[in-house]
């Protein structure tokens, strides 16, 4: 098991230094001086040189990357250029927030795509089925921006039962959550549904029914537990997968996460700030795969074995 | 089996508290309000009323305004983006203020009053004398001595062209001189200023933002903590700036001392919200007392009729034109120039993006300048007439262009261009759209070699000279807009017409070098400028934008009727 795990991290360090180089080169082979772009009009040349010396712009590529990874691996990402702040500290700051989004998204669309996946299971071809599955299809087809616009305009403008924006309360949680989390919540209810279909067929179902046990039993004692197996892998990944859901979420509410800082740094050019975040982001999602792995792991015998 | 599966959600439940303990200090788990960095104080409440920032000030009953970006700094002296803040928790020695009519003058602030030499050279200033800062200390000439010798040499400065006239300001700069020469404490509550040479709107410069008075001592010990740390960015100001929440929102709290008398409102939250279908919704939600309408130009025109009551306006004090290049063929020809300035219909533009809202431009000082000429040569909308031109001067045919659209500038920019294309080929010209990121647009600009472009300058200080000197003062000047104006003599006028001290002589010369570069040269096309709309909710008073489109909110005034 340890072995498995640290296997795991081993193939994850390339992975990481191969999108920090990625994100390195592409921000540098963008066209023009971002010291040009911070500073804006009312700036004397003298002082854009100045600066683009000291932010080491002035130095070969590979300098520069060699420099950006061995401050990384200190854990400094670098001076935002538009922010003039130290970008760990800026990603700390907001991580809390976007976490806090996840986290809630995540038990959403956990509950509500097991339990409607469950109901259509068994209510298989019936209309209860038809109905959910089709709003599982909607979550998944929709894009998150387009939920969170129509959740904002529907709950928050026209009914009123929440404010439109911020992240300050519970309250102000619950729309932004319900975005984020749609999406998954539709294809988790899809693959719990088709898992528990295909399990109820096996002979060990027919079995548990010839004992005599109650349909109820029969499903939540013996085929949920086969069918849930990859359905919590992919529960894992989806926390993941969040975290990039969180970048159109966080806009369209204005909450103050990790994802609204990526934006701010395409939108400036601020080259450290986006590298920050999505060094940092990498870093989740590998953590996230590397769970979703191990989970796996504990809950299959036969991959356990296998390793 | 069934043990295993708890374990395993349990371990997925048991990552999230660890993802969610390793981020921040916070001890609410989702049912908390907090924003990460402070204690959630009252959870209950933080729907009804608004969280407090890193301040701990209690912000119920502020006033609500948003904006779309987060500021970078409140340090005037390195931002020429965030006037905002500056505006309201700093003074500078002189005020614009504008009537009802719309005319804007120059009255006392910090300064009480002042002596101009006859030479136009000395000017002195006499400070006033019941002025604190929010900190207690007392507002002294040491002050205003020390904040222009830090604009010069502040780390990573900008705004340094506002004391580009003062003696030994280039010096300082440069690392030449310590002291700024041209800066003289006469005694604590008089300053006088030297010039290397006479220029009329220097009076105008000190109204600009970015020559905001702090406190030498409370400035010189927040080193660069100042306009990043609340608790250390002070100034004599209405406002107090209280907390600062990143990508969340700003808190100001009135100063109760503040020198005119303490400001009505109690506070002001501003939020950062980048989408501006949310902002259109907080305020149609009663979150939020102040829109920009500028921010979301397709709601305006439904504003206007839904809220007919709520909404003010002022001029913009920005023009908006659309440059020629003299160094890019066939632009030399006179009559090329001419033929653009009448194939674009710029009232089609104003109307088709706009609503309307705002005037026809033909000149270089827009409506709400001091020096705006009402009487000037008009430019007519004539697309036969551009034909005949064009065909005159050997391009019967049209030509091809470039129209260079910048990929940060607003989407109306965009569309403007969209629209001039089509404009430019009903009369046979072929103008093509290409596309630069920002930095490669600005840096291409600067070296003089952007096809055409369209953009809008707004007033840093309402003086004609802050848009004719910026456009045409010099090779330089030209040459970084792109225009390359290649006129020296007219030119020369330019820099000449700063240093005539009568203000009617010096007016009269400028409204001649406009007819002469725009009605005789063609020199850029005079676009439009633009009505600034905002909406107000129903319980805000007294609410008047500023006539500078960079620092158009002055909280002090303003009420909230109950």
């Amino acid at each position: 098991m340890l072995n498995r795990v640290l296997k795991r991290i081993a193939i994850s360090i390339p992975v990481l230094v191969g999108v920090v180089l990625a994100i390195f080169i592409m921000l540098r082979i963008v066209p023009g001086n971002p010291v040009t772009t911070m500073m804006g009009e009312h700036v004397n040349p003298a002082v854009i040189e100045k600066i683009s010396r000291e932010m080491g712009l002035d130095q070969p590529l590979y300098v520069q990357f060699f420099r950006y990874i061995a401050n990384a691996l200190r854990g400094d990402f670098g001076t935002s250029y538009r922010l003039n702040r130290n970008v760990t500290g800026i990603i700390l700051e907001a991580f809390p927030n976007t976490v806090k989004l996840s986290l809630l998204a995540a038990v959403i669309a956990w509950l509500i795509g097991i339990v409607s996946g469950i109901v259509a299971a068994i209510r298989q071809n019936k209309l209860l089925d038809r109905l959910f599955m089709g709003v599982s299809l909607m979550g998944v087809s929709m894009p998150v921006f387009m939920t969170a616009l129509v959740l904002q305009y529907v709950f928050a403008f026209k009914l009123k039962w929440f404010p439109v924006s911020g992240f300050d309360s519970f309250k102000a949680m619950v729309l932004p959550a319900i975005a984020l989390g749609w999406n998954s919540a539709g294809s988790i209810a899809r693959m719990t549904r088709s898992n528990l279909v295909e399990v109820m067929q096996n002979d060990f179902i027919r079995t548990a029914r010839a004992k005599g046990l109650r349909e109820n039993g029969v499903i939540i004692g013996h085929a949920l537990k086969n069918a849930m197996l990859p359905v919590v892998t992919m529960m894992a990944l989806q926390l993941s997968s969040m975290l990039s859901g969180a970048v159109l979420t966080e806009s369209v509410f204005g909450v103050p996460g990790i994802g609204r800082l990526a934006v701010n740094g395409i939108e400036t050019r601020d080259m450290p700030l986006l590298q920050g975040t999505v060094v940092f982001t990498t870093i989740l999602i590998i953590l996230g795969n590397l769970i979703a792995d191990l989970l796996y792991n504990v809950l299959d015998p036969r991959i356990r074995e296998g390793a | 089996m069934k043990k295993k599966l708890s374990l395993a959600l349990a371990s997925v439940m048991t990552l999230g508290l660890i993802l969610s303990g390793c981020g921040g200090n916070n001890t609410s788990s989702g049912s908390g309000g907090g924003d990460g960095s402070v204690p959630a104080a009252d959870d209950t409440t933080a729907a009804e009323t608004t969280a407090s920032g890193d301040s701990g000030v209690d912000t119920a009953g502020f006033m609500i305004d948003v904006l779309n970006a987060d500021i970078q700094t409140a340090d005037v002296q390195k931002t020429s983006k965030d006037y905002t803040l500056p505006q309201n928790i700093y003074d500078r020695l002189l005020e614009i203020e504008v009537d009802d009519a719309g005319v804007s003058k120059i009255v006392p602030s910090l300064a009480e009053d002042w002596d101009i030499s006859a030479d136009g050279l000395e000017y002195t200033f006499h400070l006033r004398q019941d002025v604190k800062f929010q900190n207690g200390n007392d507002f002294t000439a040491e002050d205003v001595v020390y904040t222009f010798h830090r604009l010069l040499t502040v780390e990573n400065g900008v705004n340094t062209e506002l004391l580009d006239q003062v003696k030994g300001a280039a010096e300082v700069i440069e690392g030449s001189a310590d002291t700024l020469e041209g800066v003289e404490m006469v005694d604590d509550y008089t300053v006088k200023i030297t010039l290397k040479e006479p220029f009329a709107a220097f009076l105008s410069c000190l109204t600009a933002p970015g020559l905001s008075i702090y406190d030498s001592e409370a400035t010189e010990a927040a080193g660069d903590q100042f306009g990043m740390d609340p608790a250390v960015t002070v100034g004599t100001g209405p406002f107090r700036f209280a907390g600062w929440t990143f990508n969340d929102q700003l808190v100001l709290v009135k100063n109760e001392d503040y020198w005119k008398g303490a400001p009505e409102l109690p506070g002001v939250v501003i939020k950062i919200i980048p989408d501006t279908e949310t902002q259109t919704m907080m305020f149609e939600s009663g979150e939020l007392d102040l829109l920009d309408l500028d921010f979301v130009t397709d709601a305006a025109d439904r504003f206007l009729e839904t809220y007919p009551e709520q909404i003010v306006q002022g001029p913009r004090v920005g023009i908006t034109y659309f440059t020629m290049n003299f160094n890019i063929e066939p632009f030399q020809d006179l009559k090329v120039r001419q033929a653009v300035q009448m194939a674009i219909d710029r009232q089609a533009i104003l109307d088709a993006l706009y609503g309307g809202r705002g005037q026809v431009e033909h000149g270089i000082y827009p409506y709400g300048l001091i020096g705006f000429n009402e009487g000037q040569t008009k430019i007519s909308y004539d697309p036969e007439k551009a034909k005949a031109l064009l065909a005159e001067a050997g391009y019967p045919d049209g030509f091809t262009m470039e129209l260079a659209a910048d990929a940060s500038a607003s989407d109306t920019v965009t569309m403007a261009l969209e629209i001039i294309k089509e404009q430019l080929a009903a009369v046979g010209i072929n103008a093509e759209i290409k596309n630069y990121d920002e930095s490669t647009w600005l840096e291409t600009r600067k070296a003089g070699e952007l096809g055409s472009f369209m953009s809008t300058w707004t007033a840093d200080f309402n003086d004609p000279e802050n848009f004719i000197y910026t456009f045409f003062g010099n090779e330089e000047k030209t040459r970084i807009r792109s225009i390359n104006y290649p006129d020296t003599a007219v030119m020369d006028r330019v820099g000449a017409a700063r240093g005539i001290v009568n203000e009617d002589e010096r007016l009269a010369e400028y409204q001649a070098l406009e007819e002469k570069l725009i009605h005789e040269d063609a020199a850029w096309v005079p676009m439009y400028s633009r009505t600034h709309l905002w909406a107000v909710s129903s319980r805000v008073q007294n609410f008047k934008p500023v006539w500078s489109g960079v620092s158009d909110r002055m909280y002090y005034g303003v009420s909230l009727s109950e």
